[in-house]
Order: structure tokens, then sequence, then C-alpha cells
């Protein structure tokens, strides 16, 4: 009788265990913490989904009639081929994947900017646009355009301050070339500070953004220093530049700025130096006269025409530039930069590729998925990229280039003709933070 | 033996204490046949004399086990500890470099770690003889770091820290897939085995002689055996099962990376 107690007890406390073991074994949990990524969601508008083996769209909308919108192309072509750390001639990828870049003109023009953003709109999957080349194809037009569809619009090239003023700026639209704020300081502080010219008279191409707009602003810079703009006039069909000429000779200013485009440019210079009172007047030309058409023009008459531009022999400073960029340049395109913003494109872009590697999301399926917005956000992320261009902190307002470093050359020493060679004869820093635009 | 250290907790908790029971059960339906009531004193008082050795082999051979697969466990956290370490003073490395290549450089340390958490820790667990599933990516890595650190602007400082990271990272990395060949050493263990199944034995028998108080103590011990032989399966598999090392520090520093926690242009949010 005993030992069957015994037994029984003694399963008991078996199945007692037993039943323990079985809980035990229930409650302990082995899941292994995968941490998870929030994804666009699909049908988001601001959603871009690119599937397996195809690529990635940027588009370019550049003015490729102009030197500078060609150099920003050239530069743009070698962005892609970094993408994979060479610059072999061959397109690398990002994240995987190809990048194709749709190409659309500005036109230089608030009309073109609109309609080249449009085409390139009519590509769904587009993720973020490196343009305008001309601040006026931007404003109002090609930023206003890309903004309603949340796409990305980077400019290499658009100067014009109105463009990153709170009160008018896309809340897409970021540049990376300096704001003329201090293009325009940086000129003012050489003609009075260092020629001690007292009074100018400023050119500008009639409905144009970014000459207006600089002309306005080198106007309140000599103002500020004690100077006198004693005139803003204005070039073009309805405006020849004999009658501008003849309007500059009545007023007797001690030098004159041109900001405007080619032929502009070439026509204004050249009518000033049909005026024999004005042969021998101080010409300074915006970094967009800056060209090898104007000194082929000009001829003998742009001997002395000072020209205004980002220091190229600050770009030679930096030894990416100067070691891997820019030989590269010359291999690929078989001759040195034509215009003043190939450095600035290669900035543009490659921003943009950081923003993508940061915010874009791989789904189990291997499909890539970008949300513009992040996108968006990730740019204004960025603070102090040391890149080809200088240091670039995007900030609320969209200018990206924390200051510049602006050169003033003297022709034929122009960067365009002399390349690497031509020594500045004025050099200047300025940055957003003197003139409280750092956003 | 590596189909039964890489069950889930559960299944291994399962399967050993519900062993160590059923074992037991099969005992006691025995002995309760074998041994007729007036042996059973006998029996018992001589189950009793071994008990101690018993139990002392028992808890030398299961503890020599355990600390052996714990430290094993402990050295494999560690060399992943090492290699995270090193893989964010490759990317801190990096920063000072141009952006553009700095960029590219942490993107193949992404990968890398990617390829490693995802691919190479099941491959250790099972297969880790054969080449790596990760090895085109640990291969693009270092080829992306002496490619970016050779370049002529490349800082001296930036390629040297570069260069000493990679060398940790693929030296931690190797120790790592040399601790993921180790196994559980088969005779040890079936030798705890063994020793575990005679004192539980053992206890059925001294608690047929002892009456019902001592029923529960003898529970109590085939519950012991139980757990121990679990915790050994458990904890001898880094790379498999309940006590596998993790994979989130990895994953964790590749989400930093992607977020640009690494790159010196990117504010924090």
């Amino acid at each position: 009788m005993g030992g069957r107690v015994v037994t029984r007890r003694l399963l008991l406390a078996l199945a007692v265990v037993a039943a323990g073991a079985v809980l035990g074994g229930c409650g302990a949990a082995d899941e292994a913490a995968v941490p998870t990524t929030a994804s666009c969601p699909a049908s988001g508008p601001t959603c871009v989904r690119v599937g397996v083996g195809q690529p990635i769209y940027l588009g370019e909308l550049l003015n490729l009639t102009t030197e500078s919108g060609i150099d920003v192309q050239q530069s743009l072509r070698l962005s892609v081929d970094y993408l994979d750390g060479v610059f072999d001639g061959a397109p690398g990828q990002l994240l995987g994947h190809d990048v194709e870049v749709l190409s659309q003109e500005d036109q230089c023009s608030a009309a073109g900017g609109r309609t080249g953003a449009l085409r390139l709109l009519q590509e769904p999957s587009l993720v973020a646009v490196v343009g305008t080349t001309c601040s006026t194809a931007a404003l109002g037009a090609a930023d206003a355009v890309l903004a309603e569809a949340n796409v990305l619009m980077v400019s290499a090239s658009n100067t014009a301050p109105s463009l990153t003023d709170p009160k008018q700026r896309r809340r897409t639209y970021f540049r990376v070339s300096p704001n003329d704020a201090l293009q325009a300081s940086a000129v003012a502080d050489f003609a009075y500070v260092r020629e001690g010219w007292r009074s100018a008279v400023t050119v500008h191409a009639a409905g144009d953004v970014y000459s207006q707009q600089l002309a306005s602003a080198f106007g309140s810079s000599l103002n500020a220093l004690g100077g006198q703009q004693l005139a803003d006039l204005k070039v073009g069909a309805d405006a020849p530049a004999a009658a501008a000429a003849r309007e500059i000779a009545a007023l007797g200013p001690d030098m004159v700025l041109i900001s405007a485009f080619s032929p502009e440019c070439e026509q204004t210079a050249a009518a000033i130096r049909a005026v024999p009172a004005l042969s021998s007047l101080p010409i300074v030309v915006s970094e967009a006269c800056q060209t090898t058409e104007f000194l082929q023009v000009l001829g003998a008459d742009a001997k002395g025409v000072y020209a205004s531009s980002p220091d190229f022999t600050y770009l030679e400073e930096n030894a990416f530039y100067r070691d891997g960029f820019l030989p590269s340049y010359r291999r690929q395109t078989g001759g040195d930069p034509i215009g003043v913003y190939h450095a600035h494109a290669f900035d543009a872009f490659a921003v943009i590729a950081d923003a993508i590697r940061r915010t874009a999301v791989i789904e189990p399926g291997g499909v890539l998925v970008i949300d513009r917005e992040a996108l968006r956000r990730a740019l204004l992320e960025v603070r102090g990229y040391q890149g080809l261009s200088g240091r670039l902190t995007c900030g609320s307002t969209g200018d990206c280039a924390e200051g510049a470093r602006i050169a003033i050359y003297r022709a034929p020493a122009w960067p365009v003709a002399e390349g690497a060679g031509a020594k500045p004869v004025f050099r200047s820093q300025k940055t957003l933070a003197q003139f409280n635009l750092g956003g | 033996m590596s189909w039964l250290t890489s069950l889930s907790g559960p299944a291994i908790l399962a399967l050993c204490v519900g062993g160590a029971v059923a074992y037991a059960l099969v005992v006691i339906l025995v002995a309760a046949r074998v041994f007729p009531h007036d042996r059973r004193e006998g029996i018992g008082v001589t189950a009793a004399a071994y008990m101690t050795v018993l139990g002392s082999l028992f808890a030398i051979l299961t503890g020599f086990l355990i600390n052996s697969e714990y430290g094993t466990l402990r050295q494999s956290q560690n060399l992943v500890a090492v290699e995270m370490a090193a893989a964010s003073q490759l990317a801190y490395g990096s920063a000072g470099l141009p952006p553009v290549d700095a960029a590219l450089v942490q993107a193949a340390l992404v990968r890398e770690l990617d390829a490693v958490a995802r691919r190479e820790w099941p491959h250790l667990a099972r297969t880790p003889a054969l080449p790596s599933p990760a090895a085109d990516e640990v291969s693009a890595l270092s080829q992306s770091v002496i490619l970016f650190g050779s370049r002529s602007y490349a800082p001296p400082g930036a390629a040297d820290a570069m260069q000493g990271a990679l060398g940790t990272m693929n030296e931690a990395r190797r120790q790592r897939i040399v601790v993921a060949t180790q196994v559980l050493p088969a005779p040890l263990f079936a030798l705890s085995v063994v020793t575990g199944a005679v004192l539980i034995l053992g206890a059925v028998l001294v608690a047929l002689r002892s009456g019902p108080r001592f029923a529960l103590v003898a529970a109590g011990i085939v519950l012991v055996v139980g757990l121990d032989l679990a915790a050994i399966l458990a904890i001898s598999a880094p790379f498999d099962g309940p006590f596998a090392v993790s994979t989130v520090p990895i994953l964790q520093v590749a989400d930093e990376l992607r977020a640009g926690g690494y790159a010196p242009w990117v504010a924090a949010s």
C-alpha cells in the first residue's frame, strides 16, 4: 500500500515538473529584435518606387546654348560617372540602380523653365532636378512647377537673391551656387575700397531676373560703402546697347558693371568702347559674361575688362578637384572647364545622391523606395559639406553655399581663357551670415 | 548535433525536461514492476550511497560544458563588439576623405554589414566551413578602403585610420568564423546525459524506498537534470538557437550609417 503511495506521489511530482517545463518553455520568447525602417506609403504622393533593374530618374534643366549650361551638363555627366568612385567614362550606379538623367532646356526664360519642368515631370518617377541655369527660368517658373510636384530642385548656377528670399522661395528649391548678394558685395569692395571708384552705372539685361537683381544688389552695396549708383540701365531688344553707352557717357561714372548674358554682354561692352569718352572707362562684367565668346568678340577691346566669378584658385586648393575631378574633366571633354559653375554642378549632384542614400529604403523584394519629402528634409540636414565649390550648409532659405570666395580677373587673364593659370587681381570672401541670409 | 542546438528555446526546454520526465516515468514504472516491496529497502540504500558521487559527477560535467559553451558565446559577443567598434572607426576615418568618397566608403560598409547580419549569420549557424555568402561585400569594402585611401588627395590620417579599422574588422570576423566552426563536444555531452540518466535512476530508487517525502526531491533532481542539459544545448550555438549572438549591433551601425550618423556633414535631426 505504502509503495503505491510513493509511486503515485512520485508520478504526481514529475507531472508537475513536466507541466512547469512546458509552461516555462511557452513563455520564453526568442524573437530576434530586427530594426525596421519606416517605408514610404506605396500610394503616397511623394513616393517614388524604383523596381529591380529600373533606373533612378533625375532631371537636368539647363540652358545648353550657353557655355555655363554646357559646363554644368559636362560636370553632371562626371558626377554620374563617379557614382562608382572612379572617373572611367562609364556611368556608375546609385544603390544598385542606374541613374538616368533626363535633359530639358530652360531657354533662360520663365516660359522655358516652366515648360522644361513640366516636360521633366512627364516621367512620374522623377526624383530630383539639377537646374536651372538661369535664375529667370527658375523664379516663379520651374521652381513653382517642381514644388507643386514635390520634386527637389537644386541649382548649380542660379544666383538671384530673390530665389532664396523667404517670401518667394519654394519649399523644394535649393542652390549650391552663391547668392549674388555676396558677389555684389565683393565687387563693390573691389570698386570702392580697392580701386577707389566712387560712382557706378550698372547695366542689366531687360527682363532677366539674375542680371537685374545683381545690378540692384551691387548698387545697394556700393551705396552702403559710401559710393553712388548713378543709374541702372537695361539693354535688350527694345533697349539698344548703343543708347545705354550714350547715357553712360552722359552720366560720367567711375566704372560700369555689366550683369547680363551673351550677346548683351559683348554688345554693351563693345558699345561702351565705341564711345571715345568711354574708351578707358573701367568695365566689370559678372560671371555670366565671363566667356570665351566675349573675349573673341571684343578682341583687343577686351583687354583690361574685369570679370567677377567664383575664385578658381580656391578651387585649385581642393586636392580632390585638382587631382581627381579636373584631370578627368579634361580627359573626358577634351579641354578645361568652359564655365564657372562646374564645381557647383558636381556638388549639386553629390548632395542629391547623398540624400537619396540616406533616405531611400530597399524593400524585401528589392524595390527601392524614395520619399521625395524625406529627400527634401535630408537636404535641410546638410551642414558643412566640404564640396568642390566650398562649404555647403543648406538652410531653410534654400541657400546651401555658406559663403563665396569671389575673385576679380582682368582680361585676357580670365579662367575661361587661361584655365587654372589665371590669377585674380582681387579676392574677397563673403559669407551669408554677414548678410543674415543663412536661413 | 547542430539540428539539436539550433532548435528554439521552448523546443530545447520541452525536449530536455520532457525527456528527463519521460525517462523518469519509465524508470518508475519499470522499477515498480521489477523490484518488489521487500527488495526496495536494500536497493534504495545502495542507490543512496551513489547519489553523492553521481550528483557531483553530473554537476562537474555539466558545469564544465556550460562554462565552456558560455565562454564561447561571450567570446563571440565580444568579437562582434570589436568588429562593430572597428566598423565605427572605419566610418569615422572615412569622414576625413572628400565627402563623395566618404559616402562611397560608407555605402560599401553598409552593404557589408547588411550582408554579414542577414546572410552570413545563418550561414555560420549551418555551414561555417563553406565560403561566406557575404564574401563579395567584404571584398568590395576592402577594395573601397584601399582604392580611396591610396589616392593622392586622401589625408594620410584618414587612410591609416580606415586601413587599421579594416584590419581589425577582418581579424574579428575571421575569429568569429573560427568560433562558428567549433561544435559542442559530443562525447562530453553524451557522458553528461548518461550521468544524468543514472542520477535520475538513483533518485527514483531512493524515492521508492524513502517514501512520499522524497518524491518531491526526486522530481527536483529530474527537473535539474533536464534544465542543465537544456542550458548546455541552448548556449552551444552562438549563431543560431535561443542564445545566439545578436545581429542587432551590426544592423544598428548599418542604420546609423544609412541615416548619416557618421557623415560629418549631416546634422543630427
